[in-house]
Order: structure tokens, then sequence, then C-alpha cells
């Protein structure tokens, strides 16, 4: 009995000695050894949950793939409206083949099985990951690495509540914050003068530096409503994603923006 | 019984965050100490702990540190409390899961903790009853 005392004690004194010594030589490498025994197999197990998630209707995959491509056209075209300043016309787009990428497979989540909050990829510090970079997929905004470990990193989802970006409605001037709220995006901080309407298409302004990698021109999502007070000086949009992330499996890193 | 309890933790450790999003090595790791209360069952625990730090990117050490303090707790409330009684092992698991579960980023759906409750209840009573599963003393 007084055994079984003293190591309960000794390993809780062992484990505050871990937690203090995170980043430990020996520490690193039994974390190193572990994420890579675990990465094929959890790809694999991944895949099997997305493979439950997706949705089999041809029909319906085929219209959400249609109007994928239209949000990226629509998107397309404000930016080229906003682009007819000359001296901006060449530099500012929406194409991300502009950017390397890194493309990294999805081997977990956390939060709820439908609505997850953060993601779990088989690319790390070894492979170029920093923290703040922008993870897409298409043209759209998935979220941004938040730790990266040497084999594996965490993406934050812009749904996350932890996630901020600097965000705008091209061709309206509309300037914001997008900040997740669990299960949408809120557009917030936008002055009461800008317009936004329901339907616009909300893009990345850009953050280089403070801890981001976010390149301008991001699709974050689409508004699908608005709160207005002429009162405040403040309106918010509620922004959906365009991403439906419980069927993602491989994603794309921006390594450089 | 016990190694086979041992293989299932290590096999649900590919499966939860991957397939699963419910702490159910955190939940089998307790069971295997209510049913197996010995230093090894600790020592076990405490490295599946690290590897499940590892999995989930946390700080290496915390679900560790979750496991053993409630281990800590069950080794102290012991002598107070009758802790023989299934019906107050599977509250005390439905309790110290869902708060783990909020704490480590789980699916926070308390309908599901709940089911979780009601199903180890079951399985428990049954084993027990059946004379499968012994619980050893305490």
């Amino acid at each position: 009995m007084q055994k079984k005392y003293i190591a309960v004690v000794v390993i809780f004194v062992l484990i505050i000695l871990i937690l203090l010594a995170n980043t430990f030589t020996p520490i690193k490498l039994f974390s190193a050894g572990i994420e890579k025994i675990f990465q094929g197999p959890k790809i694999a197990i991944y895949g099997i949950k997305v493979g439950m998630s997706r949705d089999d209707s041809k029909e319906v995959a085929s219209l959400k793939s249609e109007n994928s491509s239209l949000v990226k056209k629509m998107a397309d075209y404000e930016k080229l409206k906003e682009d007819n300043d000359a001296l901006r016309s060449q530099f500012e787009t929406t194409d991300t083949k502009q950017y390397p990428l890194l493309v990294a497979n999805i081997l977990g989540f956390s939060g709820s099985f439908t609505n997850p909050q953060t993601l779990t990829i088989d690319k790390g510090e070894k492979d170029g990951v920093k923290p703040g970079m922008a993870v897409i997929f298409g043209n759209n905004l998935v979220g941004i690495i938040k730790q990266p470990e040497d084999f594996y990193s965490k993406i934050d989802l812009v749904i996350n509540q932890d996630f901020t970006a600097i965000a705008e409605v091209p061709g309206n001037n509309a300037l914001g914050i997008a900040r997740g709220q669990i299960d949408f995006i809120l557009f917030d901080r936008v002055p009461i003068n800008s317009k936004v309407s329901k339907g616009d298409i909300v893009l990345t302004k850009g953050e280089i530096g403070g801890g981001k990698l976010i390149p301008k021109g991001l699709v974050i999502g689409k508004v699908t409503a608005l709160s207005k007070n002429e009162n405040l000086p403040f309106q918010t949009a509620k922004i959906e994603s365009q991403i439906n992330f419980t069927n993602l499996s491989t994603v794309f890193i921006i390594l450089k923006p | 019984m016990k190694p086979i309890l041992f293989a299932g933790i290590l096999i649900f450790l590919f499966f939860e965050s991957s397939l699963i999003s419910l702490p159910i090595v955190f939940i089998l790791c307790l069971i295997t100490y209510f049913l197996y209360p010995e230093i090894s069952t600790i020592i076990f625990v405490f490295f599946i702990g690290l590897i499940l730090d590892t999995l989930r990117i946390t700080p290496i050490g915390l679900s560790s540190l979750a496991i053993i303090a409630s281990i800590g707790i069950v080794e102290l409330i012991k002598n107070a409390i009758e802790f023989k009684d299934i019906k107050l092992i599977t509250t005390f698991l439905f309790v110290a899961s869902y708060i783990y579960a909020r704490l480590f980023s789980y699916s926070p759906n308390i309908l599901v903790y709940f089911l979780i409750f009601l199903f180890s209840f079951v399985i428990f009573s049954y084993f027990i009853n059946s004379r499968i599963l012994w619980r050893k003393e305490m």
C-alpha cells in the first residue's frame, strides 16, 4: 500500500519535471519517435473518418464543386474590379500558385466529430513549418499553424475561437477583423459606413509579421447575415467558410507569402 | 484480462483524435487502474499519457498529470468512501472524463459522456455479476 503511494508521488514529481523541460533533447527525441511510428496508421485511420463524413451523393458533390468554382470566380471578379487600379493590378490576385506550397496530410482533429476546431497534420518544423503560416485548400483559408512540433503541427481552423485575421470585402473597401466563433466566423469591427451585403466574399487583407504569415486575397468565407445599428460605430457580419472541414484529408501550407 | 486492457489502450491510441473525439484512452486508463490498482498499471498509464500528449500536440506530461492526479484522488478518498461500489466508480469516471474532455478540447457533448457512463455501468455490472471479471482488492 505504501509503495503505491510512493509510486504515485514519484511519478507526479517526474511529470512536473517533464512539463518543465518539454524542450529537453531526450523528450524531443521521444516525441519525434512516437510521431514517426504513429504517422502512417493515423493518416489511414483519419481517411476512414473522412470517408464516413463525406456525402456520397454525386449530384450534391457536383453542386458543391460548381458552387466552390463560382465562389472562386466571384472572388476573382471582385478582385479584378479592384485591380483596375493600374499600379496594383498585376500583384493582387487570389491565385495561390505564386506561393511555394507544402502538401500536408491530416491525421487528427480536436473538437466535435462534425465541427472540428483544430487539425493535426503530418508536417512540422523539420519540413520548414513555422507558427502563423497560412493553411489553404484551393484558394480558401483553412486556418493558421499554431504549434509545430518536429514532424506534426496543429492548425487552428478559421472557426476556432483563437483565430483572428484582418479581412476585407474587396470592391467595397470594407475592412474588419475575422474571428472564429466555434461554428462560424464573425466579421467584426467593420466601420458602419462600409457597405457589406449578404453573399459578399470576405478575403484576407494580408498580414506579414506579428506572428502571422497570411497572404492577401485568400477566401475566408461568404457573408450570410448582417448586424447593423446606425447608433454604433461598427457593424458585424456572420461569415460561413466554403470548406467542409470534416471532408478534408489534405491541405497546403503557404511557406512564403 | 490485464494484457487485453493494455493492448486495448494501445490500439485506441491510434483511433483517438483520428476517428473519435472522446477521451477513450483516459477512461480506459482509469478503468484499468480500478481493476488492477498496481504499480505496474501506474507506470503503464504514465507512459500512455506521454504518448497521447505527443499525438495530440499538447505539452508532454499534461495527460499523464491528469491520469495520475485522478488516480491520486482515488487513492486519497478510497478510505473515506466505499470505492468498490460500481455506481460510484462509473460516476467518478463520468465526472473525470467530462472534466478531462473540457480541458483537452475533446467533444464537449455531455450526452455522449452520459451514454458512456450508462454503457460502462452496464458492462461493469455484467462482467462482475457473471464472474468473468473480478476487481482486485484496493
